[in-house]
């Protein structure tokens, strides 16, 4: 039954059971635990707060017993003031807390709280007695007129009776001693010790406390007053009229004593200090104990209180244990139930799963399961896979042939390419020649430009050179005419002679023959001369041709040097050309050499690529297909659109038939399939 | 003046006039000069070139060219005056004469001397005397005197003469 559920959903199921039960227990959990926190919070806010404020009272009396303390002994009025703040603060906050007190005390307790209240009234009435008793602070009032005004009027009276005292002395050294004399200095005496006697009195009135021994102190100081003033009195009645003003004196400095005196008395008979103590330890010591008792009371009520809270949270306590633990038990059944379930249906799936590892593709899958389940996807994945790996054995077959043909071709291109380069290096040796032989042309078209120009200098110069012989012959001429001209006139006179000879008749006769011979060599030279001329007339003719020649000549050998010029740099730019050509040439033997060498590796490259597909091969028999249960088309196929299964369908054709060849030639006991045949699909699916 | 008679040998002056050789006995040459400053004379005979200053002595002078009615010729380099003495009216007269040039003074023997052909010359046969054949060359053996001798020429002669020469002549 189990089967049909899908083992996702059993697996979320199971799960969700868990998890509801878990927040179930916890939710009791969390409500137990805050009853049990709202049960101690109870505990610390009633009982436990109401102990606490009932000692904070108690505290709060006692402080108050030692601020009044404290305001008896101060002596100054600063000191006083500022106690009395403490007190009043103290009061202030001892009434807050019984009223908080108070608003916290059940009902039944409240009794309790008045009765605390009025006795609380009670004591602060009597700090409120001693307060006013203190403030009279009439001790100390009683010791400052003393030690002030009273030391000082003592102080006057002393003088005066000591000024009288030396006054009758110096009257006794002057006038020697007299019994009147003798008589005053006993007063005066006595006077100084009764006022002294008299001064002590007043200091002890001052400190005494008990009321019986002011009584006693305050008669002796009135006896001592009375002796003082018979004294006084017998003093003036001794002395002279003219002692008299001295007498009043005296007289006056005792009145202003003994008035501060009384005042000191009044003062210190008011006692106000230790009355107030005295009433602090009688009715607020008994006031306090009263506060104290209830106090106590109170504390052990709350007590009592606690101790029943903490034994109700023990029993709740361990009424939410006793459900928690049966919860707990329930969620453990529940998971073990389906942990169970569960395991035992991804065992199964394992079980395929080791299977398809090992290479096995022929599982057999039952049916009855969901479509969503993992068991369905993995008898789809099995389909799948099988149809993979058929795909890739036909696939590395044809790569292993393919690449054998692309290794035969990628030898015939690497034979080729290096036929290329040796023909190449040929061409480049020939280029290399060819480009020497340029080098050279124009080397010498170089030096014939020189040699061109050279000449047309020279040319030049020669026909400066005919230039100037045409004009030295043009001189010869003229230097012959001269010649000529003197020949002549030879001729002449030898014909002259001649004559005279003749006709000196026999006598002339040598004389005759002098003449003919002086005229014969005058006509030998004149005609050497017109020789010359005519030779010299030839000659500047021809110079005069060759100097024009000379000087159409050196444009033509002008030309011709820029001619040659041009052919040199003809010349080299055909050698530079010729530099580049072999370059290129050189470039392009070494992009065929590198394509011979690429031809190379990929026929090496082509041969690997087949021994990584026989590799392929190999590695693609580990799985081991039944060739009979090989399904053509997953079940996907059936399920999915027309398009995709027509492209199933069409997409193997081709490779079909390959494969057939393929198979028959590794494994003669093999099975012709076709993938076309939609039969086998429809026998092989359920 | 040639005396025949006496003298077995014979001296010429040889000269050139328009390519033909003359020449004319040595006796009668005074000297030769070249051919310069001749001072033209206004109403003279076309044969008459000019007078000459000779040392102080003014010598008319003759071109045979035209007295032989040959064609006038430029004056060249070679072209000189040979001075002669011709008789006119029994005096010893100076003239000069222009030829083309001069050549030599030639000397052979009388012998030698042809008589010139009656007819075909250029130049009058009177003034001829003969011919002498002198290295290839034919020389024309010529009589001044007779040249000169010639009416016209005596009478053209004689103005040149002046007074004097008259005078003379009368005496």
């Amino acid at each position: 039954m189990l089967t049909k559920i899908n083992l996702n959903s059993l697996v979320i199921a199971g799960f969700s059971i868990l998890l509801i039960l878990l927040l179930l227990s916890g939710g009791y959990a969390v409500i137990s635990a805050s009853g049990l926190n709202d049960a101690l919070s109870n505990v610390i806010n009633g009982p436990a707060e109401r102990v606490k404020l009932a000692d904070r009272v108690k505290q709060s009396t006692l402080t108050l017993a030692g601020q009044s303390r404290k305001l008896i002994l101060a002596k100054s009025p600063e000191q006083m003031k500022r106690v009395q703040s403490v007190i009043d603060n103290e009061q202030q906050r001892l009434s807050e807390r019984l009223t908080a007190l108070d608003s916290i005390t059940p009902t039944s307790s409240k009794p309790r709280i008045a009765k605390i209240k009025s006795e609380i009234d009670l004591f602060n009435q009597t700090v409120d007695e001693v307060i006013a008793l203190a403030s009279l602070n009439s001790n100390a009032k009683a010791r400052e007129v003393s030690e002030n005004q009273g030391a000082e009027a003592f102080d006057a009276l002393l003088a005066v009776i000591n000024n009288i005292k030396t006054s009758i002395r110096e009257r006794a050294a002057r006038t020697g001693v007299t019994e009147a004399g003798q008589l005053q200095r006993t007063y005066l005496d006595n006077m100084s010790e009764l006022s002294a006697r008299l001064i002590r009195q007043e200091k002890n009135y001052i400190l005494a406390t008990n009321p019986q021994r002011l009584l006693d102190i305050e008669q002796e100081i009135n006896g001592l007053r009375t002796a003082i003033e018979a004294e006084i009195q017998k003093f003036s009645n001794s002395v002279t009229s003219s002692d008299i003003a001295a007498a009043n004196e005296l007289k006056s400095a005792k009145n202003t004593y003994v008035a501060y005196q009384k005042e000191v008395v009044d003062l210190s008979k008011e006692n106000g200090n230790n009355r107030a103590f005295k009433l602090l330890s009688e009715q607020g010591e008994a006031a306090i104990d009263n506060i104290e008792n209830l106090v106590s009371d109170i504390v052990q009520d709350n007590d009592t209180q606690l101790t029943e809270a903490i034994a109700a949270t023990d029993t709740e306590y361990v009424s939410i244990r006793r459900s928690l633990i049966i919860a707990a038990i329930v969620s453990l059944v529940l998971g073990v139930l389906i942990s169970f379930v569960v395991s035992k249906r991804l065992k199964e799936v394992s079980t395929i799963v080791a299977e398809i590892g090992q290479g096995n593709l022929n599982n057999v899958f039952r049916a009855g399961y969901s479509e969503k389940d993992i068991y369905t996807g993995l008898s789809n994945m099995n389909g799948k896979l099988t149809s993979i790996v058929s795909d890739i054995q036909q696939s590395a077959d044809n790569v292993s042939s393919g690449s054998s043909e692309l290794a035969s071709t990628g030898q015939q291109i690497a034979q080729g390419a290096t036929e290329q380069a040796a023909s190449l290096e040929e061409v480049a040796s020939s280029m290399e020649e060819m480009s020497s032989n340029i080098a050279h042309s124009a080397d010498n078209a170089r030096q014939t430009e020189s040699i061109a120009q050279q000449s047309a200098t020279e040319a030049k110069e020669s026909g400066d050179a005919v230039r100037n012989s045409v004009s030295a012959m043009q001189n010869i001429a003229e230097k012959i005419s001269i010649i000529e001209e003197i020949a002549r006139q030879t001729n002449l006179l030898a014909l002259n002679a001649a004559i005279e000879a003749a006709r000196a008749g026999e006598h002339g006769k040598g004389f005759t023959v002098v003449a003919a011979e002086v005229r014969k060599l005058a006509e030998r030279s004149q005609h050497a001369a017109s020789e010359i001329v005519d030779l010299s007339t030839e000659t500047l003719t021809v110079s005069e041709r060759a100097g024009q020649m000379l000087d159409s000549l050196v444009p033509n050998i002008q030309k011709t040097a820029e001619l040659v010029q041009e052919i040199s740099a003809a010349s080299v730019e055909q050698d530079k050309g010729a530099a580049e050509i072999n370059k290129a040439l050189q470039e392009l033997d070494q992009v065929v050499q590198q394509s011979a060498a690429s031809a190379e590796e990929m026929a090496s490259t082509s041969e690997q690529l087949s021994a990584q597909a026989q590799q392929l091969t190999a590695s693609m028999s580990f799985f081991t297909l039944d060739n009979n249960k090989r399904p053509p088309t997953p079940p996907m196929a059936r399920n999915g659109n027309a398009s995709r299964s027509s492209s199933y369908t069409s997409h193997p054709t081709a490779g079909g038939q390959q494969r057939t060849k393929t198979v028959s030639s590794n494994n003669s006991g093999g099975i012709d399939i076709s993938l076309d045949d939609d039969d086998g699909f429809v026998k092989y699916s359920n | 003046m040639v005396t025949q008679d006496h003298v077995e040998t014979l001296q010429v002056l040889s000269f050139v006039l328009d390519g033909d050789y003359f020449a004319i006995g040595i006796d009668s040459i005074q000297e030769v000069i070249e051919y310069k400053n001749v001072t033209r004379v206004p109403r003279s005979p076309e044969f008459m070139q000019g007078v000459i200053n000779l040392r102080g002595q003014v010598i008319p002078v003759v071109d045979l060219r035209v007295l032989f009615s040959m064609e006038v010729a430029d004056v060249t380099l070679d072209t000189c005056i040979i001075i002669i003495d011709v008789d006119v009216e029994g005096e010893q007269n100076p003239i000069g004469i222009v030829a083309d040039s001069v050549k030599e003074v030639v000397e052979f023997d009388v012998s030698a001397i042809q008589a010139a052909p009656k007819i075909g010359l250029s130049v009058d046969n009177r003034f001829i005397y003969g011919m002498v054949e002198q290295e290839s060359n034919l020389l024309i053996l010529l009589s001044i005197q007779q040249v000169f001798d010639a009416d016209d020429i005596q009478q053209l002669l004689m103005p040149l003469e002046t007074a004097e020469g008259l005078e003379e002549a009368d005496a």
